[in-house]
């Protein structure tokens, strides 16, 4: 048995198997990455996508089939990987990686929060403990009220974490689909 | 070095001249163009085609419109316009004097 996910792709509904879904997600992604630097990217994943969805149509044309991992890697085998795609425009450069912002950046962690996450949210970002950062603002607070200051225009400045990517981001954690994955089951919880 | 790269590396090359051709003859839809490349082995990965089609809209070569299809979403249908034909006649110019020179360096004997 195996859990399904319903996906819009070129404007069409399909059913994905889970990893058949976690496979096009990380291909669709490294496809997106590959062709972030072009000004048209999200023209050219559109018409990807679509072309994406005819294949899938073509083999499925049932609307409650589920589209299993085979599927998938057949489809991915003839849109082809990024490097065959991208390497047309920029040569040389078709072998980095994909992922490479793994740049931590700062969000509020709104579940770890006690008022609006701000600590929390530094914690990860310095990669301190967050009861630390709790307690030296409560005693700038105490010293003469900036503490307070300080905070509530870190909470309207600093966006709140609110996507599985976002979280990701703010633990420092490179977006991909298996983190994605992981943080799906075990959304709450701390990875560090 | 690998030939299927060489040769792949080769396609590559006049893709964009090829595209311009299939289109001098009349519109087609994406998956049309593709079909017609595949089969005259010019297309390997279907995701090639792509950014290249936008990069020629985008320089004016070709414009498309969208089209309903019997089954599924509308459809874009890529045309030649004016100065896609003006920018096929340079590349078939290029492309037979580059024949006409490879031919020439390949059969040339070594005085």
């Amino acid at each position: 048995m195996k859990k399904t996910v319903t996906v819009s792709l070129g404007g069409m509904v399909f059913i994905l198997q889970e990893d058949a879904y976690y496979k096009l997600d990380s291909y669709l992604k490294s496809l997106e990455a590959g062709f972030a630097q072009d000004p048209d990217h999200i023209e050219i994943m559109a018409d990807i996508e679509a072309r994406i969805a005819e294949h899938f149509k073509g083999s499925f044309p049932n609307s409650d089939d589920v589209i299993g991992l085979s599927e998938v890697l057949r489809v991915i085998e003839i849109m082809g990987n990024p490097n065959d795609i991208g390497s047309q425009q920029h040569s040389g450069k078709a072998s980095e990686p994909f992922f490479s912002n793994r740049r931590k950046k700062l969000y509020r962690d709104t579940e770890g929060s006690v008022i609006g996450g701000v600590c929390s949210g530094l914690g990860y970002y310095w990669n301190i403990d967050t009861v630390l950062i709790r307690i030296l603002f409560v005693i700038v607070a105490l010293w003469g009220g900036g503490g307070v200051l300080i905070y509530v225009i870190l909470w309207i400045v600093v966006p709140e974490a609110r996507t599985v990517a976002e979280r990701l981001e703010m633990t420092g954690n490179p977006v991909t689909a298996e983190n994605i994955g992981k943080s799906f089951h075990g959304s709450g919880k701390r990875t560090k | 070095m690998n030939v299927e790269n060489s040769k792949a590396q080769m396609r590559k090359g006049v893709l964009e001249l090829c595209i311009l051709s299939i289109l001098s003859r009349g519109d087609a839809y994406t998956t049309d163009l593709i079909n017609m490349l595949k089969e005259d082995e010019m297309l390997v990965v279907e995701g090639t085609l792509y950014p290249l089609l936008t990069r020629q809209k985008n320089a004016g070569l070709l414009s498309y419109r969208w089209e309903e299809s019997p089954q599924g979403p509308p459809r874009k249908y890529y045309s030649l316009t004016q100065k896609g034909r003006e920018y096929l006649s340079q590349l078939e110019e290029g492309w037979a004097n580059l024949v006409n020179t490879v031919d020439a360096i390949r059969t040339r004997k070594n005085a």
